[in-house]
C-alpha cells in the first residue's frame, strides 16, 4: 500500500517534471528520432511513421491531457471574451451587481443595525444566565455580583454591564446610561479614544463622580470635541466629570447606544434612594459576563457560580426564583448574534437574506440568458468545430471554461463594487463617518463562491443547450427569461412595498399634541406594592408634577404613545385593537376630541371609548354607542367615540383602537402625562427633583424624543430596503436590454431584408417585441402572483409595519418602475434596429 | 499484438544492458518480425509510457558508431516490472497450453 502510493507520488512529479521541460523534452525526442531515422535504410525509412504525430502522442503521455487541455479552454475562452467586448463587459456588469451589491448591503446593515463587538478575545466571553422552571433571565442583582466576583475561583474575570431608567446630561434628555463594573474596561481591553475609561479608583469609596461618553454620544452632541474631557457636566442635576470618551468601535457587550457610561454604583444619582450595592437584591438588572480560567472546564464554572447563587438565595430569598442555577454561553456578535440572540431567528435578517438570495438568482438567470443568446450568435462556430470532430462533451467544457472565466471576472468585479457601493450607502444612510466598514473576509469568500458555483449552474444548461441543439430559439431560453423577469419584478414590488411603508410610517399623521408631552414612569409594578398605597403615591406625584412651572395638565394612561409600550387585543374578523387603559382627563390633556358621546365618568369600570376607525371596522352599520362589546375578559358598553390617535398605525397601519378606564389593580403600571405650555425639556429638568422631594425614583422622558427615534430608525431601513430595489432595477434594466440587443444582433440581417423590402418601423419594433413579450409578461405575472402571496407572509415576519391587507399604492408603484425599466430597456437596443442599412447588412454575409 | 507487449519487448530487451533507440527496434525486429514491422516509431510513445513510469531512464551519450544517441537504461522498479510481467506471461501462457493439451 505504502510503496504504491510512493510509486504514484514519484510518478506525478516525474510527469510535472516533464510538463515544465516540455520544450526540451520534445525537442530532444524530435533530434532522437530524427537520428533513428537517419540510421534507417532509405528505403526502410517509410517504415518509421509520422514523426510529429508520434511526438503528439508522446507528449500526451508525458502529461496529463485534462490539464493540457484546460490550458487550450483557458487561452480560447480568453480569446473569445477578448473579441466580444460587449458581451464580457455586460456580463460582468450583472455578476458584479449581483454579488457586489448584494455584499455592500449586508455590510452596511451589519455594520449598523446589528454592532460588532470590538474586544480583546470575544470569542472567550460568556454570557451568564439564571436558569429556573419558569425560564431564563439575564439579570443578576448587583449583590450578588459582588458575591460572585469576590468569591469566586473558576473565571479569570468577571464583569457587569447594565443600564437604568434614561437620564438627562445637562440639558440634553431622554439619553441612555450603562452601568459597568470597576474591571469592565480593563478586562475587555477596551481603549478609549480620548482620555481614559472608568478603572478601579473610580470605584473606591469617596471617590469623585465620573463618567465616560459614549462615542455616537460624544460626537453627535459634543461635535466631537476632545476639550470635553476634563469638563464637569450634570447627569440629572449631579456633577459628574468625563474623564475619557469610548472608542467608535465599541457600545458594549448588549449594545444599546448608550450615552453615557458611569460606574456601577452611579445608580445611586440616577435612582436616588437605591440600596448600597452589597445589599441591593431587589432589582435584577445587571449583565454578567465573565471569562475562564485557563483550564477551567463551562460546566465547572458554572457549577461554582450555582453553588455561590444558591447559598445567597437562602439568605435573600426574595431576589432569587427557586432552585435556580446559572448557565454560560458565548456571546456572538454582528447578524449571528443577533441570530443567536433573536429565538428563531430575528425576521429582519431572514428577509435580507431572502432578498439577497434573490438579487443574486436574478443576476445568475441574468446571465444564463446571456450565454445562451450569445451561444446561439455563434452556433456557425459550433457547427464549425463539431464538423471537424470536436466531441459534445469537449464543447459543453470549453463553454464551461468560458462561464468560469466570467464568474471569476464579475466575482473580484464585484467585490470591487461591493467595496464602493457599500461606502456609498454609508454616507447616504448615516451622517457620521466614524463606522468603519470592515470587509468580512468570510463573506466575500463565500460570496466569491457562490458566485463560481451558481454561474457554473446556469451555465451548464445553456452550454448543453447550444451543443445540442440546431434550433434558433429554445424552450430553456424562455425559461430563463420568465425566471429573471419574474425574481425581478417580484424585488421590484417587494422594496416598493416595504419602501412606501417606510415612507408613510416616517411621516405619521399625529392627532395628538406629542410636541408638549412628558412622559414620566414611576415603576411602581416593580415594588409589588398593595393597590392603596399605589394609588395614595401616585396621588402625591401628580399633585406636586401639576403645580411645576408651565405644566397645565396631568393624566394616566398605562401606554404612553409613542413609547414602545403596546397591548393589543386580536378579536376574530377584526384588525388588531390597540387597547390603552387611561384616566378620564387623558383625552382632554392629549387633545383628542371625543366626536360622539361621552367621556368616562368617575369610577365608571365597564366603559369603552372606541376611536373613530374602530367605529367603522366593529359597526359597520350604524351606531356603536350603547353597544356591548367584550373586550380584555370584560363585557363592556361603547360610550364614546374619539379620534384616531395615530400613535398605533405607526407600527400597525391597519390598526384600531380602544380606550378602557384605569381600574385598581392597572395603577401601578400606569404612566404619568405632563402637558406643559411653552418648552417641555425644561419640565423634564424638575421632575427627577420633584419626585425625589417625595422620595420617588422616575424617569422621564419627552414624547417627542421618542417619535424622533422611531423615525429615525425607520429612515435608515427605508433607504436599506430602497437600495436593494435599485439593484433589482438594475439587475432588470441590463437583462432586458442584453436581451432585445442579442435578438437584434441575432436578426440583424434579417431585419435587413425586411427594411430593404419595405418594412415600416412599428413592423419592425412589433417584431423585436413580441419576440420577448411572452415570457416577460408570464414573469411579471409570476412576480405580481409571488409579490401577493409573500405580503401574506410577511406579516409573520415584522420587519415593518403591518399590513394586513395588500399596499396597493406600493404595488402599483412597484409594478409602473417594472414597466418603464422594461420599456427603457428594450426602447434603445429596438430604436437600433430601426437604423439597420440593409445594403451593409447584406455586403456584410 | 496485444497491448502492453511492446513495453514488455523493451523492457526485455534493455534487459541485457542499456541500448539506444535505433538498438531497440533493431534487436526487437531480430526477435520477432512484425511487432514493430508497420511502425518503427511507435518505439517511441512506448518508450515515453515506460519513462513515465520510471521503468527506465534516458541519457544522451555517443554510440559505437560516433553518433549522438539516447541510451535508456533498466532501472530496479523496471527489473522488478519485468519479472512481474513475465511471470504473469508465463503463467497465462502455461494455462492456455494446459487447456490445449488437454482439450
Amino acid at each position: 500500500m505504502m510503496s504504491r502510493l510512493l510509486r504514484f507520488i514519484r510518478k506525478t512529479c516525474r510527469k510535472l517534471l516533464f510538463t515544465l521541460h516540455k520544450e526540451r523534452m520534445l525537442s530532444d525526442l524530435a533530434e532522437e528520432m530524427e537520428m533513428h531515422r537517419s540510421m534507417m535504410t532509405p528505403d526502410a525509412r517509410s517504415r518509421f511513421g509520422n514523426a510529429f504525430l508520434l511526438q503528439e502522442q508522446s507528449s500526451e503521455i508525458w502529461s496529463w491531457i485534462w490539464l493540457q487541455q484546460l490550458q487550450q479552454d483557458l487561452a480560447y475562452g480568453v480569446r473569445s471574451l477578448r473579441n466580444a467586448p460587449a458581451f464580457t463587459l455586460g456580463a460582468t456588469v450583472v455578476l458584479s451587481l449581483g454579488i457586489g451589491a448584494n455584499l455592500a448591503e449586508f455590510q452596511v446593515f451589519d455594520a449598523v443595525l446589528f454592532h460588532r463587538l470590538n474586544i480583546r478575545d470575544a470569542s472567550s466571553v460568556l454570557l451568564m444566565s439564571r436558569v429556573a422552571k419558569q425560564g431564563e433571565r439575564f439579570g443578576f442583582p448587583p449583590a450578588a455580583i459582588q458575591t460572585y466576583t469576590a468569591e469566586n475561583s473558576s473565571f479569570a474575570w468577571l464583569v457587569s454591564e447594565g443600564t437604568t431608567s434614561d437620564v438627562t446630561i445637562d440639558t440634553d434628555t431622554g439619553l441612555r446610561p450603562a452601568l459597568v463594573s470597576a474591571n469592565y474596561f480593563t478586562s475587555l481591553g477596551i481603549i478609549p479614544s480620548w482620555g481614559r475609561l472608568l478603572d478601579a479608583r473610580d470605584f473606591l469609596p469617596g471617590a469623585s463622580a465620573v463618567a465616560v461618553l459614549g462615542y455616537e454620544y460624544w460626537s453627535v452632541h459634543y461635535a466631537a470635541d476632545p476639550h470635553v474631557v476634563g469638563r464637569t457636566v450634570h447627569v440629572n442635576n449631579h456633577p459628574v466629570e468625563i474623564v475619557g470618551v469610548l472608542p467608535y468601535t465599541f457600545d458594549g457587550l448588549e449594545p444599546r447606544r448608550s450615552a453615557i457610561w458611569l460606574p456601577l454604583a452611579a445608580r445611586a444619582i440616577i435612582l436616588p434612594g437605591s440600596p448600597p450595592l452589597q445589599q441591593d437584591f431587589t432589582r435584577a438588572s445587571e449583565g454578567l459576563f465573565g471569562k475562564l480560567k485557563l483550564g477551567v472546564s463551562k460546566a465547572a464554572g458554572e457549577a461554582e457560580l450555582t453553588s455561590l447563587t444558591q447559598g445567597l438565595a437562602r439568605l435573600q430569598p426574595q431576589g432569587f426564583r427557586k432552585d435556580e442555577r446559572i448557565q454560560t454561553k458565548p456571546i456572538q456578535e454582528g447578524v449571528q448574534g443577533v441570530l443567536h440572540r433573536a429565538k428563531g431567528g430575528n425576521p429582519a435578517v431572514f428577509v435580507l437574506i431572502t432578498m439577497m438570495l434573490l438579487v443574486l438568482f436574478s443576476a445568475c438567470a441574468n446571465l444564463g440568458n446571456m450565454l445562451l443568446a450569445r451561444g446561439f450568435s455563434r452556433q456557425r462556430e459550433i457547427t464549425v468545430r463539431k464538423a471537424i470532430g470536436a466531441s459534445g462533451q469537449r464543447l459543453v467544457r470549453q463553454l464551461m471554461t468560458e462561464s468560469l472565466l466570467l464568474s471569476i471576472l464579475g466575482a473580484v468585479a464585484g467585490l470591487g463594487v461591493g467595496a464602493v457601493s457599500a461606502r456609498f450607502f454609508m454616507n447616504a444612510m448615516v451622517a457620521r463617518r466614524d463606522i468603519h466598514l470592515t470587509i468580512g473576509w468570510p463573506i466575500c469568500l463565500a460570496g466569491f463562491f457562490l458566485i463560481l458555483l451558481s454561474t457554473l449552474a446556469f451555465g451548464f444548461p445553456a452550454a448543453l443547450q447550444i451543443v445540442r441543439s440546431n434550433q434558433r430559439r429554445s424552450s430553456l431560453q424562455q425559461v430563463l427569461v420568465g425566471l429573471q423577469v419574474s425574481v425581478s419584478c417580484l424585488l421590484l414590488i417587494a422594496s416598493a412595498v416595504l419602501v412606501h411603508t417606510g415612507v408613510l410610517s416616517a411621516s405619521p399623521n399625529l392627532a395628538f399634541d406629542y410636541k408638549n408631552m412628558v412622559v414620566i414612569y414611576p415603576q411602581f409594578y416593580s415594588q409589588n406594592l398593595p393597590e392603596p398605597i399605589v394609588r395614595q403615591r401616585l396621588d402625591a406625584l401628580t399633585t406636586r408634577f401639576s403645580g411645576l412651572p408651565g405644566v397645565d395638565g396631568v393624566t394616566l394612561a398605562v401606554v404612553p404613545p409613542l413609547s414602545g409600550r403596546a397591548a393589543f387585543d386580536n378579536l376574530p374578523g377584526l384588525p388588531h385593537i390597540y387597547r390603552n387603559t387611561v384616566s378620564p382627563s387623558y383625552f382632554t390633556e392629549m387633545k383628542l376630541a371625543v366626536v360622539q358621546g361621552r367621556n368616562f365618568l368617575p369610577a365608571e369600570q365597564e366603559g369603552v371609548i372606541v376611536s373613530e376607525s374602530a367605529a367603522r371596522a366593529v359597526w359597520p352599520n350604524g351606531s356603536p354607542l350603547g353597544k356591548a362589546w367584550k373586550l380584555a375578559g370584560v363585557q363592556r358598553y361603547v360610550v364614546g367615540i374619539v379620534k384616531d390617535s395615530g400613535a398605533n398605525l405607526l407600527a400597525d397601519p391597519e390598526s384600531i383602537e380602544a380606550y378602557v378606564p384605569i381600574a385598581g389593580a392597572q395603577l401601578d403600571r400606569s404612566s404619568v402625562i405632563l402637558h406643559v405650555v411653552g418648552e417641555p425639556s425644561s419640565v423634564l429638568r424638575l421632575v427627577a427633583g420633584a419626585a425625589a422631594s417625595l422620595n420617588e425614583t422616575v424617569s422621564a422622558s419627552l414624547m417627542r424624543t421618542s417619535r424622533d427615534n422611531y423615525l429615525k430608525s425607520m429612515e435608515k431601513l427605508t433607504i436599506l430596503l430602497g437600495g436593494i430595489g435599485l439593484i433589482a432595477t438594475s439587475l432588470a434594466a441590463v437583462g432586458m436590454f442584453a436581451l432585445v440587443a442579442f435578438t437584434v444582433a441575432q436578426r440583424k440581417r434579417e431585419l435587413g431584408i425586411r427594411i430593404a423590402i419595405g418594412a415600416q418601423p412599428p413592423h419592425i419594433l412589433r417584431i423585436l417585441l413580441t419576440e420577448n413579450a411572452k415570457p416577460m409578461m408570464i414573469g411579471a405575472m409570476a412576480g405580481s402572483a409571488l409579490a401577493v402571496a409573500l405580503s401574506r407572509v410577511e406579516h409573520s415576519l415584522v420587519i415593518l409595519p403591518r399590513h394586513e391587507t395588500i399596499d396597493f399604492p406600493g404595488f402599483v408603484l412597484g409594478i409602473a418602475c417594472f414597466a418603464l425599466v422594461a420599456v427603457l430597456a428594450t426602447l434603445s437596443p429596438a430604436l437600433q434596429a430601426l437604423r439597420i442599412d440593409p445594403s451593409q447588412t447584406l455586403r456584410e454575409e | 499484438m496485444p497491448k502492453g507487449t511492446l513495453s514488455l519487448l523493451i523492457l526485455r530487451v534493455l534487459q541485457r544492458g542499456p541500448l539506444h533507440g535505433y538498438a531497440i527496434a533493431q534487436r526487437i525486429g531480430q526477435l520477432s518480425g512484425d511487432v514493430l514491422a508497420a511502425e518503427e516509431g511507435s518505439l517511441y510513445p512506448a518508450l515515453q509510457r515506460i519513462l513515465v513510469e520510471g521503468w527506465v531512464v534516458a541519457e544522451w551519450g555517443t554510440s559505437e558508431s560516433g553518433r549522438h544517441v539516447r541510451f535508456y537504461k533498466l532501472t530496479s522498479d523496471g527489473k522488478a516490472q519485468l519479472k512481474r510481467e513475465m511471470d504473469e506471461y508465463e503463467r497465462t501462457t502455461g494455462a492456455i497450453q494446459a487447456i490445449l493439451r488437454l482439450a
